[in-house]
């Protein structure tokens, strides 16, 4: 098929769609209007998670609340239903590292947003990986909790944690029913957090929020918490964290993770939002994290 | 096709009586016919609610943008994602028996973005630069959206022809 069909076939398939479209409502009176959030889960809906993945976190002491990662950008592409599609969109346009062929380095930038996000809180950014960059670990020794039975390279270096160190990683892999598995981890000098699982379409598809938390009750964390949110809905472009006792946090996602580091020993409760390009509240949740 | 009127509307219900038609056929071929509709309304309420349509400098690219981003939204189903894009695709097949089924499908599954990039390029004659400031996008990642459209659906149709 040439390029004319090839247009002219697309053309017959818009036209047919504008032309099953319906007449427009009448304009009703403006009435004030305000962004109506989606149903916040609860806590005991967060636990229940918890409670559900109890083995893994028996190996993941401290961690809050756990959901294995995903990814999301500027929707570029549909929404991916595989984790092949998923990892071909994480890598596409990466850079293989030439010295280590078992690195892949995310060139993904993060969203663009239609407003400004300082509004919302302070910003925190993952800055993009450079071709210096190495993983702290290799695939070789990585030791994720809840390991696939098989990890398959390039882990996929996608950023890292402005003012922290910590890096923000990704690897798939097999897990032990041979079904695909996604692992995450962010890591820095001795911090380490990991999560493996399949590919959470209900996360990338915004019906909720995944959240990873490492807290200072944590030997290797004594100073701050860290909080990573994977796999966001596909289409956010905002990350806002309002804590309860009044401190907000704000980051645009790197290749749909995004990763805070929460200063101080305190619990962190507070509410998480997910925004889309024009500030829409995409999926809020509720988080109450022990110290 | 768009037709600019000689006389540009001074109020909201002017504006929104000028450009519903053009932007529920926009919806469509984003969220399909049943939910259209409201999307634009919802969106032009929106609009009307918070006088951000009085203060616009171009009220219809604002109104599109809008309209795109309400249409994103009601997208976002979770887990309807494939049915609705069997009901989609079958609305162009049904209503256009010319059109290949498989540009239907592969029509219905283009991402949102794709499709309103496709539907304003190629029903509303506009260029990438025009698509872009309609809905608040580059005209990079305009061209972007659409060579990954062309290239998506001339994959479907190839494999149609070689199957």
């Amino acid at each position: 098929m040439n390029d004319q069909q090839l247009d002219e076939q697309i053309t017959r398939a818009v036209r047919a769609l504008a032309e099953t479209s319906p007449e427009p409502l009448p304009l009703a009176a403006a009435t004030p209007q305000h962004r109506s959030p989606r149903p916040i889960l609860v806590f005991a809906g967060a636990f229940a998670a918890v409670a559900l993945i109890a083995g893994l976190v028996a190996v993941l002491p401290r961690i809050g609340r756990i959901a294995p990662f995903g990814s999301t950008g500027p929707a570029d592409t549909a929404v991916p239903t595989t984790m092949e599609e998923y990892w071909t969109w994480l890598t596409d346009g990466g850079l293989v590292l030439e010295d280590n062929p078992d690195v892949v380095l995310v060139r993904r930038p993060p969203p663009g947003t239609r407003f400004d996000p300082r509004e919302y809180g302070e910003p925190q950014r993952i800055l993009p990986v450079s071709s210096g960059d190495n993983p702290l670990w290799d695939v070789a020794t990585a030791n994720f909790p809840g390991r696939p039975r098989q990890l398959t390279p390039p882990v996929a270096l996608i950023g890292t944690l402005e003012g922290s160190g910590m890096q923000v990683a990704a690897l798939r892999g097999v897990d032990f029913t041979e079904e695909p598995a996604l692992c995450v981890q962010f890591a820095g000098d001795e911090l380490v957090s990991s999560i493996c699982g399949p590919l959470e379409l209900d996360a990338l598809n915004g019906a909720r929020l995944s959240i990873l938390a490492q807290t200072p009750g944590d030997r290797s964390s004594p100073e701050a918490s860290f909080l990573f949110f994977g796999p966001l809905p596909w289409d956010t472009a905002l990350v806002v964290i309002r804590l309860d006792d009044g401190r907000r946090y704000v980051q645009q996602p790197r290749a749909g993770m995004a990763l805070f580091r929460i200063p101080g020993p305190t619990a962190l409760i507070g509410t998480a939002s997910a925004l889309d390009a024009d500030a829409g509240t995409i999926v809020e949740e509720r988080f109450n994290i022990g110290p | 096709m768009t037709s600019e009127a000689s006389t540009e509307p001074t109020t909201d219900a002017e504006l929104y009586a000028k450009y519903s038609h053009a932007l529920v056929a926009f919806a469509t071929s984003i969220v399909g016919p049943s939910m259209a509709a409201d999307v634009v309304h919802d969106a032009a309420v929106s609009l009307v609610s918070s006088q951000a349509l009085a203060r616009a400098h171009d009220p219809r690219a604002l109104l599109y943008k809008a309209v795109f981003a309400k249409a994103k939204s009601a997208q976002r189903s979770a887990f309807r994602r494939r049915d609705r894009e069997r009901r989609f695709a079958a609305t162009i097949v049904t209503h256009d028996p010319e059109v290949l089924p498989e540009v239907a499908i592969a029509v219905a599954k283009l991402s949102p973005q794709q499709r309103a990039c496709v539907f304003l390029t190629y029903w509303e004659d506009m260029t990438p630069q025009t698509v872009g400031d309609f809905l608040g996008i580059s005209d990079g990642t305009v061209k972007h959206h659409l060579a990954r459209a062309r290239k998506r659906l001339r994959e479907t149709l190839d494999q149609g022809d070689t199957a």
